[in-house]
């Protein structure tokens, strides 16, 4: 059997080992737009930073591709046909397929204000977008960065490391809401002002004026930057470009069911660019996170050879640093799942928080900042659903 | 942009070379001696200098690992009781000169480095005969090195090369900042195979020259030339800026190739849990070039003959996925 999959990213690539260890017959051919072999994305900035080379950063080294019955093709695909079961490739190349995955990963989220296509802007996402920050980075220059969450934090750490000064906006009441409560955010405000960053919390970008070599960002409050580049690191959104051109069903992301599989036969797609149906009444879901992506690469492999079991995501994690303040979360999400409560300890002489999400004081889900807490430690607590007093007991301090 | 990679391609070449120029230097020095001491009591005590002074801005660039901090304290702390008060100051004065009489390349290390990285420790009957003092010591070398290390080994892996061994001591100190110099890949791991003839050779010459078999003189010059002052010495401590801080304990080692392949029969391993994202910095910061992460990836442990136990792995991993067990 014959299996293409799009896209080297760690969703594709988990997607062919897991191919390769269940049916080692199957030829697998990965396609890549991008120029180098598998790598991890979340350490670019570390090799932005100087301290990994690109070599270091690569997952696939010598016969890694050869050593799971795989070719690592470069290439761009344009369309699916799926009468023929073919994949069309840029470069005019047809290549056939009994089983074909959509792992494209995500396209960073563009501004949409007058002045974004300024070529001062900057996204983090790949190393080509890496090697693009590097070059236009110049010490003592003055960034923007737009967008509170991880990549921003990581963004803003590489251009302080290079002595830029940098300015970070964020459209929200504190830092990165979406995983932090209250002091949670504020924890890690401190961590960006204490590392040279000037934040300005609840303002957005409504234009960038003057491009040229510098450009000035002005807010909707009014206020003005004039700054030598802009990062952008408004979220991501599903790469939908061969799903669309091919007529395969999508929303925000490419529709899959509870399998994996999208409305064409024969085709499936995982990762970041799958939007996951949850099931008879609930709504659709997208993981845009390397565990996630890694879990529905295995999945997915298993799928494609008849599995027809659905996929189950687990309890969700993840884990992250904002410059030296770690970060872990791990179980229910607020808004995801409702009915939760959630309380927020304070510990450290305020230098760490754990957000306890809770139903009637069972613990579901641990967020932690600033704490060396690990995972397996916290794990066992929401899974087994502990008591909220015996968690916040056993839990305290720094963690270290 | 000031090109880092570029400035350690120049100078870490040129500070091996004036390390190894140092080394050099100091073998060819005449035995004089110099405020009533002799040329190896100076060579301790530049040595413990260098351990203690680099100890420290090891202990700030590390500080936020307390494993790393106690185990730096404890280089700090062993090279100074072991390799230097006991040795000079703190023992009778006849058990003392027992082992400064060897006059060995680069000192006398008996109390901390055990057999085979120092051969003359089961041999010193045949230099002194079996005096008190001499059988004390062989007693101390026997209990250490063929009882409690290999007992050590099977729980703790190569711990000792990280908390107590003298070369181990220079190489978490002074050795810390090539750290990332060590050779990574495929190959690199391959050629850890050298290390079998050392061990061989240190097996050989502990026989041949504990029971006369050869000549005396050949065994001891190729081993104290060759094997302490070449390997262990100009190229082991000289290339720490080029191919990292434990060429010497990863390739040439014969203590290292002994009881390190013991270490893979015993407990120890680098743990990891499945929070991994592969970024690869506890490769990179891996002084013995162990491909920690293609293991972490996947949740799956990492269990080497190399790994030293020095803990660098789980201290910078940013996701806090790794563990000493």
């Amino acid at each position: 059997m014959r299996y293409v999959i799009v896209g080297n990213g760690i969703a594709g690539v988990t997607a062919a080992q897991e191919l390769h260890r269940l049916a080692p017959d199957s030829r697998l051919v990965i396609l890549t737009d991008e120029e180098t072999p598998f790598y991890s994305r979340p350490g670019l900035m570390y090799h932005l930073m100087g301290v990994l080379k690109e070599w270091d950063l690569r997952l696939a080294h010598e016969t890694f591709y050869r050593d799971i019955g795989a070719e690592l093709k470069y290439g761009r695909a344009v369309r699916i046909d799926g009468d023929e079961q073919a994949l069309e490739l840029a470069s005019g190349e047809r290549l056939p397929y009994d089983g074909l995955l959509l792992a494209t990963g995500s396209v960073s989220r563009r501004l949409r204000v007058p002045g974004d296509d300024w070529e001062g802007i900057q996204t983090m996402y790949s190393l080509r977008d890496g090697q693009r920050i590097l070059r236009a980075c110049r010490r003592g220059m003055t960034a923007v960065v737009v967008g509170g969450g991880l990549l921003g934090a990581e963004l803003a750490e590489v251009w302080r490391h290079f002595g830029v000064k940098v300015i970070v906006l964020v459209n929200q009441s504190w830092y990165f809401p979406r995983g932090l409560s209250e002091p949670q955010g504020r924890i890690v405000e401190a961590a960006i002002r204490r590392h040279g960053c000037e934040l300005y919390l609840q303002e957005d970008v409504a234009e960038i004026r003057s491009p040229g070599q510098t450009a000035e960002v002005v807010t909707r409050s009014g206020k003005t930057f004039l700054t030598a580049a802009v990062g952008v690191t408004i979220g991501v959104d599903p790469n939908l470009a061969l799903a669309q051109a091919s007529g395969i069903a999508v929303k925000r992301g490419i529709l899959v069911d509870q399998r994996l599989c999208t409305s064409q036969p024969r085709v499936f797609a995982a990762g970041d660019c799958a939007e996951i149906a949850a099931g008879e009444g609930k709504s659709t879901y997208i993981e845009q996170l390397w565990y996630g992506a890694m879990h529905q690469g295995a999945h997915v492999a298993r799928a494609m050879l008849g599995d027809t079991r659905s996929y189950d995501p687990g309890i969700f994690y993840n884990s992250a640093k904002f410059f030296d303040v770690d970060y872990l979360y791990l179980g229910a999400v607020r808004g995801r799942d409702d009915g939760l409560e959630e309380e927020t300890v304070v510990s450290g002489n305020g230098k760490a928080a754990r957000r306890f999400i809770h139903r009637n004081g069972i613990v579901t889900g641990i967020s932690a900042v600033g704490t060396r807490d690990r995972a397996e430690m916290l794990l066992p607590m929401v899974q087994n659903g502990m008591a909220l007093a015996q968690a916040k007991s056993q839990l305290g301090g720094r963690g270290w | 942009m000031v090109n880092t990679a570029l400035l350690k391609k120049i100078a870490y070449p040129l500070l091996s070379a004036v390390l190894i120029g140092l080394i050099i230097w100091q073998y060819n020095l005449p035995e004089t001696h110099w405020r009533g001491k002799d040329k190896e009591f100076w060579y301790s005590t530049a040595y413990l200098l260098l351990v203690l002074g680099m100890g420290i801005p090891v202990l700030v660039k590390w500080r936020r690992s307390r494993y790393f901090t106690v185990r730096t304290i404890s280089c700090m702390v062993m090279q100074l009781i072991f390799g230097y008060l006991l040795i000079y100051f703190l023992l009778p004065q006849s058990w003392r000169g027992v082992v400064i009489a060897m006059n060995l390349y680069p000192f006398t290390a008996f109390a901390q480095n055990f057999w085979p990285l120092e051969i003359y420790g089961l041999l010193l009957p045949i230099y002194f005969g079996f005096s008190t003092v001499v059988v004390g010591w062989l007693l101390y070398t026997v209990i250490t090195s063929l009882i409690l290390m290999p007992v050590l080994v099977l729980r703790f892996g190569r711990a000792y090369c990280s908390w107590l061994c003298a070369c181990g001591n220079l190489a978490e100190t002074f050795g810390d900042p090539f750290r990332t110099q060590s050779p990574k890949g495929r190959r690199a791991v391959k050629a850890e195979w050298m290390i079998v003839p050392f061990v061989l050779f240190a097996i050989a010459a502990t026989i041949g020259l504990g029971f006369g078999f050869g000549n005396r003189d050949t065994w001891q010059t190729i081993w104290g030339f060759w094997v302490k002052f070449i390997f262990a010495g100009a190229l082991g401590l000289g290339l720490y800026p080029v191919l990292g801080n434990r060429i010497w304990c990863r390739y040439w080692c014969p203590w290292a190739g002994l009881f390190g392949a013991l270490s893979k029969a015993g407990v120890s391993r680098i743990a990891a849990n499945n929070m991994c994202m592969g970024c690869g910095l506890c490769n990179k910061h891996c002084e013995m070039g162990i491909e920690i992460r293609g293991n972490a990836l996947h949740g799956r442990p990492t269990k080497t003959t190399s790994c030293v136990y020095c803990g660098a792995c789980v201290a910078i991993c940013p996701r806090k996925v790794l563990k000493l067990k």
